[in-house]
């Protein structure tokens, strides 16, 4: 199981880590509520965007199955993969026919999460990430924490220090030099690799066409220099129409980065044509399933694949503000990462990931397809409660302690006398700072303060002003 | 295999009963009295420099506004049609050779400027292209409330060209501006005519590093949106 707990405590107390975390979230959600103020119907905007989700999700396999037909109507070829190793088996199988020894690949989370790089390297073919916050994290070998600000985990002295290291460049930590050394080394690479690998922000059914959405310009290149492109996607990434993306891309670039709009909106339908001056000659699409079907079964935790990945619930989020990604172990982070990790994987693996949430609810606040993410939690965590056989020694120890609550609660003069003794209580524990020193409560008091009760009760006070009625 | 066991596991999960229909109306765009103003203060806004060349032998004067600011450079432009679609007032020498796929340069009607404008016209190597110092492209269309140009691959035009160059220069007419990106996509048929589209706002950025803003991380670091009539 991934022990969340022990690797908060470590990013906890890792001050180099809470002042990158700070300074990038800070910076991001106060650009992103700029633009989204802006906007006077903002909520007629995820209502739209809501429903066309809901109606594709319920609908998945019928426009799954036009775009397959449009895709391949343009020369385009379409490959069905249950699991992350049919999809690599596949990437693996076309590098093969290419002779391909290098790939450019542009983000893709669904990348990260079949370890597409570790797999390529396997097999030695150089997989080279292009978008520089994915750059930097692939030189520091590591994993992006957060999804769409891949390393904004790391101060600009450390990526200084990674440059030097791995590129040889004199160190510098002049962000502007910094990115044109990787505009140079990338763009090498550019010129090289035999195959570009993009992943997909929209797959439009009607009219066959990929939406890559990005700043920088590196997809615009991976799907136009290398004689193959290949796009990979989740099959939830399928929309009906082109003319929702007016709204789909004014929510997701506000909420993502801030801006109105990104920079490029690339939209590939198949490979070269004939009378085209460059691009690759062929283009595939792997629609890959691994773990998504199953989250259909459920109708309620089935919005959870209305996500278009902006990763605003992560920015919004006490827990991930206080954490940071790599804490959650897991290609998606954050409030979306708590509900979509054990959904995909199985719930024995990520069974903390639905605790690791205060239920504040920000996170569909913020939501540009309104998903609940907070009662999804509650939801998960009632199964993984079921699924432990109430085993876990802390909850039921919870559950013992709510159900002795409710008993008090269920009458006023239990109440009162349960609270005459608590005040009388309370003070031999907060005076041994504020914890309750032995049992089951001392690790859940470890983590919170306890409020001091007041001496005189709301009632107490009320009869002595009011007298009793 | 995989295929039909997947598509026949969808349609058994799906509930297209209990979903809503794709809605019938989309919610309201943003209109703008000068749909121009609007797309100069987006342009500027993305760090990207608008120049206005609708008035007489505004084109030329946009040209030597850039050519002013980049320095001696050759100007790559991507076809004949750019020329022909803006109205670019040059006489083309050697128009034979042009039609024939060769590189030919043409000299500006207006003797102050020297600088030779090349026209590549032939399906050109990566290295070809990377050479470029300023490329020039045709906008298929704009959009007024992001201040977005579109681009599209197609006949004799390729995907590659307005993004490898440190700078670019996108030419578009005022008639094809479009409102706002409600109107844009309600006509947008991606795929139809040609393999590749894309939006372009502003000049190629990141913020990888401590958000901080650099310009030209992969694209161009200077972008020119030229209007004309």
């Amino acid at each position: 199981m991934i022990d969340i707990r022990r690797n908060s405590r470590k990013a906890l107390a890792d001050s180099q880590l809470q002042k990158n975390l700070l300074l990038t979230l800070s910076k991001t959600m106060a650009a992103r509520n700029q633009v989204v103020a802006e906007v006077d119907n903002w909520e007629a905007l995820r209502t739209h965007a809501q429903t066309v989700k809901a109606h594709t999700v319920a609908n998945l396999g019928k426009y799954l199955e036009t775009l397959e037909s449009r895709v391949i109507a343009q020369g385009g070829q379409v490959l069905w993969a249950d699991d992350a190793r049919e999809a690599v088996d596949y990437l693996l199988d076309i590098a093969r026919r290419y002779s391909a020894t290098k790939v450019v690949k542009s983000k893709s989370m669904l990348g990260e999460e079949i370890h597409l790089n570790h797999e390529l390297e396997r097999a030695n073919i150089a997989s080279i990430e292009t978008d520089l916050g994915e750059y930097i994290v692939q030189l520091a070998d590591e994993t992006p924490s957060h999804i769409v600000m891949p390393a904004l985990h790391k101060s600009r002295e450390q990526v200084a220090d990674l440059f030097a290291e791995k590129l040889g460049m004199e160190r510098t930590e002049d962000v502007e030099r910094i990115t044109l050394t990787a505009r140079q080394v990338l763009r090498q690479h550019f010129l090289t690799a035999q195959m570009g690998i993009s992943g997909v922000n929209f797959a439009v059914a009607e009219t066959g066409s990929i939406v890559v959405v990005e700043n920088e310009g590196n997809a615009r290149l991976s799907v136009s220099l290398p004689p193959v492109h290949v796009a990979i996607m989740g099959i939830e990434k399928v929309i009906p129409r082109t003319e929702d993306l007016c709204v789909f891309l004014k929510l997701l670039t506000r909420n993502a980065t801030g801006q109105k709009i990104s920079t490029y909106v690339n939209f590939v339908n198949g490979g070269r044509r004939d009378d085209e001056r460059d691009g690759p000659r062929d283009f595939y699409l792997i629609i890959l399933d691994n773990g998504r079907s199953q989250i259909l079964k459920d109708e309620y935790l089935s919005q959870t694949l209305h996500c278009i990945r902006c990763g605003a619930c992560l920015d919004t989020c006490p827990v991930y503000q206080s954490i940071g990604g790599h804490a959650y172990i897991s290609t998606y982070q954050g409030p979306i990462g708590a509900i979509l990790t054990p959904q995909l994987l199985s719930m024995d693996e990520a069974r903390e990931h639905p605790f690791a949430s205060s239920l504040c609810g920000a996170c569909h606040d913020i939501c540009p397809v309104k998903i609940e993410i907070p009662h999804i939690l509650l939801k998960l965590r009632d199964q993984a409660q079921r699924e432990s056989g109430g085993k876990a020694s802390k909850i039921s120890a919870e559950r013992i302690i709510l159900q002795i609550w409710s008993w008090f609660m269920q009458s006023a003069s239990r109440y009162r006398q349960a609270s005459w003794v608590a005040r009388r209580l309370q003070p031999l524990f907060i005076r041994t700072g504020k914890r309750f020193p032995v049992g089951p409560l001392r690790a859940w008091s470890e983590k919170r303060e306890i409020p001091q009760l007041a001496t005189k009760s709301f009632r107490e006070m009320f009869v002595a002003e009011e007298g009793e009625k | 295999m995989s295929r039909s066991a997947l598509l026949d596991k969808l349609r058994r999960l799906a509930r297209p009963e209990k979903a809503p229909g794709l809605p019938e109306s989309l919610p309201d765009f943003p209109t703008y009295a000068d749909p121009v103003a609007q797309f100069r203060n987006e342009v500027e806004r993305v760090s990207g420099i608008f120049l206005d060349a609708r008035a007489e032998s505004g084109v030329e004067k946009a040209l030597n506004s850039i050519l002013a600011t980049q320095g001696p450079c050759e100007i790559y432009w991507e076809s004949e049609d750019v020329f022909l679609r803006h109205q670019i007032p040059y006489r083309l020498r050697n128009l034979e050779a042009f039609a024939q796929g060769h590189l030919i340069y043409s000299s500006h009607p207006n003797p102050d400027v020297k600088l030779p404008l090349l026209l590549l016209s032939k399906p050109s190597s990566r290295a070809d292209l990377a050479a470029m110092s300023v490329s020039a492209t045709s906008a298929e269309c704009g959009i007024a409330e992001t201040g977005t140009v579109v681009e599209k691959a197609g006949t004799g035009r390729g995907r590659a060209q307005a993004v490898l160059a440190p700078a670019h220069v996108t030419f578009l007419r005022e008639q094809d501006l479009f409102m706002n990106h409600a109107d844009f996509f309600a006509q947008f048929q991606p795929g139809m005519d040609s393999s590749y589209a894309v939006l372009v706002t502003g000049p190629s950025r990141t913020a990888d590093i401590e958000k901080t803003l650099v310009l030209g991380v992969h694209g161009p670091q200077r972008w020119y949106a030229v209007l004309t009539r």
